[in-house]
């Protein structure tokens, strides 16, 4: 049910999803198995008097209070762990990481606007704020297994930049910079979409993710227009029917 | 389901459990606590706000001390002759009840006369509500408490009117005590936006 | 201590002569009538909300139903009104103001008058409300959170300024209603008890109204305060919310007054429907509640908890994320109390002897929906596994699973168990079954697969899927999710009917306990005349729910008995 995930950590928001899901579902049935043999063994036409006390064997359901804490405790440390890797970490700091280690990462910024999402892309030199930044619509274009920093904000209302494929969402806001980050481990084009109401238009905020090789992205880079191509049979094939 | 019939022979009426605060005082309470939540939730903000920004605070020299502390001087009368009324009313001297509500009313009632002369020399001199962050909390602050002693004034008239017809010595405690509320507030509105 | 109980003694001296029918039926101050207008009013106010959820489905099923900004309209108004004219006039204004006086023995309301504005300020706010969604200009279509800045800037979207402005003071309205009802309620169950009547003797159901109207006391206030910022910044132009080059303004400062709010709201409306399935399940299983020092402390610690993890909401909506950590460690672990809690209320079916009423079967029903919904609150509260889930269908399965079990389904329970008390009548009990059944059938319909789309990655609040290539392969559970909405609709729309029908015409009860029940509401005639008790006074003799005391011929010992009062001297 869950979209794949293309990037390189997802995985660790996935395993929190697995974790939590999948205990309350059994928590869930055991509590409900627990209910219905009770419905069953003490409904009126097979125990017309009520038991002075409750049976010992009952009273040990309380266990599931145990059952409870311990859960909750396992599920937030996995779940404080995979944010911790996602958001505590000082975005620089990572950066800062990335670089040291060698790895290999772009930048680009994004304003979230009724209704379309705008990229700014630093081009060729990769600096920001210098003649070759271009921007493009509702296309966020990056090299796969390079790490993509993101600079969020939005123009008008709030927004929120949901790529389901990579696991990362956070809201667009107005007057404010967030700073995420992903890496994509696999090529093809993703849909983007808008998680927070932010009017009419809101359900057809799309933009899509399109992850190239590395081969095909320098060659993409260098060229100017930076019309993306690959997007035309991407929106054939999911064309409205 | 009557069983037997049995005289209670502790009460004079109907006796109840209760926690030992008569209900009227109690009632009021607990509406005077979500009061103090509403305006002094407004007014940490606004605390709050000054610590983080004191330039913008270099706006309060615009405000006018001069009729903020008489307002202050006709807020703290208006304390006093709402304890004097409760004083007579444990007395039931009503009468007397009746003048010194009438004054703290028309306490009040200056207190919004003057806020109101104060608010348009301020408008005059272009010191609206939009300006600045300063003057969207000043505004909207003291034009809160502002409502709130109107209001107080409002129920002060509305006892007097009650009382012609009962007499009942917790209502009168119950508009001192609104009016002390609204006083103390202004103890902490006052040096935030007029005293810099 | 005692209340000499002067303010009821003048009651009294009021109820010996005829009333008009005005000051009967209209502007009434027993609480009895004014608990009437409440749920009435609520129900009708249901009506309205669920048709427009039923055009919004259909608009998901076959988009182009409505205007976009219709179905945003339609989504805002369905949640607004089903918190806020629904789920709070019912359970504390409704079954509040009926029960709560009676179950504690007293005669009326502390401030019956007060009692009457805090009812009519109710029903000005639902004239507002619908007022604002048919002025020019359109309705408000920002979400029933009203997030800035989209809500405070009028050229953002069709519905500003005026139907957003009468949909905040609609708001305002309502807050001052129940905040007037709460008032009394807290000092009413404080004050105003029985004889015997000590506060580890009250009935669960009045400890959760009061914890319920603490709640909402204490966290509204901010909200107000927010809403007269927001109305500024509307109307003024002012920028406490809205972003502006050079000014300062934070839209997330709304969201923290809003939330800070709206988390102990959720609460404060389940504890009433607590309330209402301890009383159905105890009555119909013939137990005692399970530990009742445990459930009422945990509550308590619940409703403290409440207030400390607002920000679960804004997770990924610009909070430090370090202080997400921590609302993420509260959120978790508040479900510690509310298992205690549920477990509770769970073995109080043990070793009991049930009967299956229709009350019984909606609250069987509703206890066992809202092991789903708390349950779903957890990969909510899991900060990273809210990443993905935040603003998606999950959401909306979590929050119908808890919030529409406690609405309806213990609303319905209630209905049943407390209408021949009410009006003196009986529903029909195989219609009850029926309608129960039906409406557990085509609630699930209609809401588990949301949890699914919610996996899938469906955002919130979108007219509809076939925008996007990843969603257009749901768009059969779009359809199957809003026939069985229709059903359900359907169905209690029907109910409605019977219950109005069986209000004038259903079967009569002159018994006034048919349920065998304990508490002391049962004690009094079916429907209990004006100040209740005539001239006897209730005593209470032992605690709530002393079932299973096996006799001759009850397995039950009712909590207090009537004895008639001689007064010495007439007041």
């Amino acid at each position: 049910m869950l979209p794949i995930d293309i990037s390189e950590h997802g995985y660790l928001v996935d395993r929190v999803i697995k974790i939590s899901v999948g205990g309350a579902v059994i928590i869930g049935i055991v509590s409900f198995a627990i209910l219905f043999y009770m419905l069953w063994r003490f409904r009126r036409s097979k125990n017309p008097t009520p038991l002075q006390d409750v049976p010992p064997l009952l009273k040990k359901v309380v266990y599931i209070d145990f059952v409870m804490i311990i859960f909750d405790l396992i599920l937030l440390f996995v779940s404080t762990y995979a944010w911790f890797i996602f958001f505590i970490r000082p975005v620089d700091k990572i950066k800062k990481e990335v670089v040291d280690k060698g790895e290999k990462f772009v930048e680009v910024k994004v304003i979230g606007r009724q209704f379309f999402w705008t990229f700014q892309y630093p081009g060729k030199d990769g600096k920001f704020g210098t003649s070759d930044d271009f921007n493009l619509g509702n296309a966020l274009v990056v090299p796969e297994n390079h790490y993509v920093f993101v600079k969020l904000t939005s123009g008008d209302t709030i927004h929120s930049l949901f790529i389901p494929n990579v696991r990362i969402k956070y809201d667009a806001i107005p007057g404010r910079e967030t700073h995420l980050w992903f890496k994509p481990a696999k090529t093809g084009v993703y849909e983007i979409a808008c998680a927070e109401l932010c009017g009419e238009m809101h359900y057809r905020m799309k933009a899509y993710l399109v992850v190239l090789s590395e081969k095909d992205y320098k060659k993409w880079i260098e060229g100017a227009p930076y019309e993306v191509s690959v997007l035309k049979d991407f929106e054939e094939k999911f064309a409205k029917k | 389901m009557v069983e037997e019939t049995k005289v209670l022979d502790k009460v004079e009426y109907e006796e109840y459990e209760s926690i030992p605060v008569s209900f009227r005082k109690f009632g009021f309470w607990v509406f005077l606590s979500g009061e103090i939540v509403i305006l002094g939730g407004i007014v940490a903000s606004g605390i709050l706000f000054r610590l983080s920004y004191p330039e913008w605070f270099a706006n309060s020299e615009h405000t006018n001390v001069i009729i903020a502390s008489i307002n202050t001087l006709v807020l703290l009368t208006g304390s006093l002759t709402a304890v004097l009324a409760h004083k007579y009313a444990t007395f039931h001297d009503w009468g007397k009840v009746q003048l010194f509500l009438g004054l703290t009313a028309l306490a009040g009632f200056t207190f919004i006369g003057l806020k109101f002369v104060e608010y348009s020399r301020e408008i005059h001199h272009g010191f609206v509500p939009t300006k600045n962050v300063f003057w969207m909390f000043y505004y909207g602050i003291t034009g809160l408490h502002g409502l709130h002693v109107l209001v107080g004034a409002l129920i002060i008239i509305g006892v007097m009117i009650f009382l012609t017809k009962k007499k009942v010595i917790e209502a009168v405690e119950n508009a001192g005590l609104y009016w002390h509320f609204v006083d103390i507030v202004w103890l902490y509105i006052f040096p935030l936006f007029y005293l810099t | 201590m005692s209340q000499v109980a002067s303010a009821v003694g003048h009651h009294v001296e009021a109820g010996e002569h005829e009333m008009s029918f005005i000051r009967k039926y209209i502007f009434s101050t027993d609480h009895k009538t004014i608990g009437k207008q409440y749920l009435i009013t609520g129900v009708i106010m249901a009506i309205f909300g669920g048709a427009l959820a039923i055009f919004f489905r259909i608009n998901l099923a076959h988009p182009g139903f409505l205007t976009d900004s219709q179905y945003n309209a339609f989504v805002t108004y369905h949640g607004a009104i089903m918190f806020f004219w629904v789920a709070m006039p019912i359970l504390l204004g409704g079954f509040g103001n009926v029960l709560i006086p009676l179950m504690i023995g007293a005669r009326d309301m502390a401030f019956p008058t007060l009692n009457m504005i805090s009812y009519w300020t109710f029903f000005l706010s639902s004239v507002v409300l619908i007022i604002s969604f048919f002025v020019p200009g359109g309705a408000f279509s920002g979400g029933w959170t009203v997030y800035p800045p989209l809500s405070s800037d009028p050229e953002r979207f069709l519905g500003a300024n005026l139907g957003t402005v009468l949909f905040i003071l609609a708001l305002a309205l309502e807050f001052a209603s129940v905040l007037m009802g709460g008032v009394n309620f807290i000092t009413t169950a404080l004050t105003l008890r029985a004889k015997g009547m000590s506060l580890m003797r009250l009935p669960i159901f009045v400890w959760m109204q009061v914890l319920a109207s603490l709640l909402f006391l204490f966290s509204v206030t901010p909200l107000i305060a927010g809403a007269i910022m927001l109305l500024l910044d509307i109307i003024l132009g002012t920028h406490f919310f809205r972003v502006e080059a050079g000014k300062i303004g934070d839209p997330i400062l709304w969201q923290h007054l809003f939330w800070f709010f709206g988390h102990p709201e959720v609460y404060v409306i389940l504890f009433p429907a607590l309330g209402i399935l301890f009383e159905v399940i105890t009555t119909y299983a013939r137990r005692p509640v399970f530990n009742y020092k445990l459930v009422v402390y945990a509550t308590i610690v619940a409703g403290i908890l409440s207030f400390v993890v607002w920000a679960h909401h804004q997770f990924v909506a610009g909070i430090n994320p370090l202080s997400a950590t921590g609302f993420s460690i509260t959120t978790v672990l508040i479900s510690v109390p509310f298992s205690m809690t549920l477990v509770a209320m769970g073995l109080t079916y043990a070793g009991g002897s049930i009967r299956f009423t229709p009350a019984m079967l909606f609250a069987t029903f509703a206890f066992a929906m809202f092991i789903i919904g708390g349950l779903t609150g957890l990969p909510l509260g899991a900060v990273a596994s809210d990443i993905y889930f935040h603003d998606t269908y999950f959401v909306v399965g979590h929050f119908h699973y808890t919030v529409f079990t406690i609405a309806v389904l213990s609303t319905i329970a209630g209905i049943y168990h407390w209408f021949p008390k009410m009006f003196g009548r009986r529903i029909n009990d195989t219609f009850g079954k029926i309608h129960a059944w039906l409406t557990l059938i085509f609630y699930n319909g209609f809401a588990f697969p949301a949890f699914f789309l919610g996996l899938a990655g469906h955002p919130r609040r979108y007219a509809t899927a076939l925008e996007f290539g990843y969603l257009q392969k749901y768009q059969w559970v779009h359809e199957l999710m809003t026939i069985s909405a229709i059903l359900l609709l359907a169905t209690q729309v029907v109910f409605i009917i019977v219950f109005f029908y069986s209000i004038f015409a259903g079967k009569e009860e002159t018994e006034p306990n048919p349920w065998k029940s304990t508490t002391l509401e049962w004690l009094a005639p079916s429907p209990p005349p004006h100040l209740n008790w005539g001239s006897f006074a209730p005593i209470v003799e032992r605690g709530p729910y002393e079932y299973a005391r096996n006799g001759k011929d009850i397995d039950f010992l009712p909590q207090g008995r009537l004895v008639k009062i001689e007064p010495k001297h007439k007041v």
